[in-house]
């Protein structure tokens, strides 16, 4: 019997990976035989006894987890060199041949949101046996990891984006509004510009001021008087408007970011031209065709050329005025609106879809985009767990 | 035989297996199945750790340095590991028995 215990136990952690197998293995049935044993001697038969003694087995399952949080670093050191590999390779194959890049990053963020719901597990499974310092080291990783993921989401998302835009804004140069806007003189075309520009941006700075001026009509005299009786109401309110500012470092950071980003991917198109003189910029869109841009800036057409960076600037503009004038800024408020660009570029394509010669070549950015967009909806919850680490520091 | 109905599980204890655990290592070195005995019979077979769970909380007491272990052969039966609190483990049951104390203080205040 003490075999088939053993065989019983041998297989149920077989598809945990033990470093001392034969250890536990041994241990364990020499546990189930003694409990075995004292239940024949209660009376019962060999076969009740059995199935008895394995009932309280249990699950291995929990032992692996807590084997992540013995060895945290090896872990996340693993896990973050995969990502970094593939965010990296998807975000070169970006430039050069689009629809692998985008196939990769999605891979790269469904990895990423499978490993964070293991690290959640985990850490809902960590016991308080493990001391203080220990604690501490490994939520300093955490933060670290999460803070790493989020820039690598975010950078990598944003390259999305404007990727996305590019290729939107270069093929409707067919549509008349944009033939309209490259005929009009210089001077209509830049107060054009400015004022779609000023548009936008009152509409997105607009939120956080009413916001800013509602909470002000909210905050009654009663209520600061309770705040603080000493405290004169001007600083009471100038407190209050603080706390709905945004870090500044913080806004500034993401907003360089997303300048970084830009200049990157004009970079690359250089070196995608330099590399690449003879391809024809006119054919398939699938292959490098925000490389239109630098074909635009030399050949001397200067306003389809600055339109996309026109709307690149604008949107960083907007984003980071935004994140500057609210406290109400959240990473599920950015991939939303990144949700909302994607979304607007799905439904652009569509149209131009329809209105292209070129249909077949227009499908694959339309298949992954739908990804990337589902992707961004998925992930409520993923950035809930980010925001939550972040905040509660 | 335990009636299942009134058993607690380990896992519902989450956070105090290493601590009853250690409590019992304190009085004399032990082995698993002895351990998760007394466990059932101080508790009147009311509190159940399966193997999984013990082997777990034995891993994880080892690494913190709270335990060490140690083989014993046996003529007839298969040998048995046996279990040992360091100086560690008595220190951070000491402090754990405060934390309790303190906190059933707190907590009978208002329950």
């Amino acid at each position: 019997m003490q075999n088939r215990i053993r065989l019983f136990v041998d297989n149920e952690i077989k598809q945990y990976s033990f470093s001392n197998r034969k250890e536990v293995v041994d241990e364990i049935t020499s546990n189930l035989t003694e409990r075995y044993l004292e239940l024949i001697a209660s009376g019962l038969s060999e076969e009740e006894a059995y199935k008895e003694t394995i009932s309280l087995t249990g699950s291995f399952a929990i032992s692996m987890l807590n084997d992540i949080t013995n060895n945290p670093l090896r872990w996340y050191k693993k896990n973050l060199l995969i990502l970094s590999v593939v965010v990296l390779t998807g975000t070169i194959f970006m430039f050069f041949f689009s629809p692998l890049g985008y196939i990769l990053l999605t891979f790269a963020f469904i990895y990423f949101t499978f490993e964070l719901s293991k690290l959640e597990e985990n850490d809902r499974q960590k016991d308080n046996v493990e001391p203080e310092e220990s604690k501490h080291v490994r939520s300093k990783l955490i933060i670290d990891l999460l803070r790493y993921c989020m820039g690598l989401l975010i950078f990598s998302f944003t390259i999305i984006v404007w990727d996305l835009l590019f290729r939107l804004l270069l093929d409707i140069k067919s549509i008349s509004i944009i033939d309209w806007l490259t005929k009009v003189s210089p001077l209509w075309f830049v107060i054009i510009i400015f004022i779609f520009i000023m548009l936008i941006g009152s509409l997105v700075i607009g939120y956080p001021l009413s916001l800013i001026i509602i909470k002000r009509k909210l905050l009654s005299n009663d209520q600061m008087s309770k705040m603080s009786i000493n405290k004169p109401k001007s600083k009471i309110m100038s407190e209050q408007i603080k706390k709905t500012t945004y870090s500044f470092g913080r806004t500034i950071s993401i907003f360089l970011t997303l300048i970084f980003v830009f200049a990157l991917i004009l970079i690359s198109n250089v070196q995608v031209y330099e590399l690449i003189p003879s391809i024809d910029f006119q054919g398939d869109l699938v292959l490098i065709d925000s490389t239109h841009f630098w074909v635009y800036l030399l050949e001397g057409r200067f306003y389809q050329a600055m339109t996309p960076i026109y709307i690149a600037f604008m949107g960083s503009f907007t984003v980071g005025i935004y994140l500057l004038c609210t406290k109400n800024f959240s990473l599920k408020f950015w991939f939303s609106l990144y949700g909302f660009v994607i979304l607007s570029l799905v439904l652009s394509q569509i149209l131009l879809l329809f209105l292209s010669e070129n249909r077949t070549s227009l499908l694959i950015p339309l298949i992954v985009t739908i990804i990337g967009f589902m992707y961004s909806l998925m992930h409520t919850k993923f950035l809930g767990v980010i925001e939550r680490i972040v905040y509660e520091r | 035989m335990s009636d299942n109905k009134n058993v607690i599980f380990g896992d519902t204890l989450r956070g105090y297996t290493e601590k009853i655990i250690l409590s019992i290592l304190s009085n004399e070195d032990l082995y698993g199945y002895k351990i998760n005995k007394i466990i059932e019979t101080r508790t009147n077979h009311s509190l159940v750790f399966n193997e999984a769970t013990l082997y777990t909380t034995f891993q994880r007491l080892e690494k913190f340095g709270y335990i060490t272990s140690y083989w014993v052969k046996n003529d007839n039966l298969p040998k048995k590991k046996y279990y040992s609190i360091t100086k560690e483990g008595v220190s951070f049951l000491a402090n754990c028995k405060f934390e309790w104390k303190r906190t059933k203080e707190l907590i009978d205040l208002f329950l």
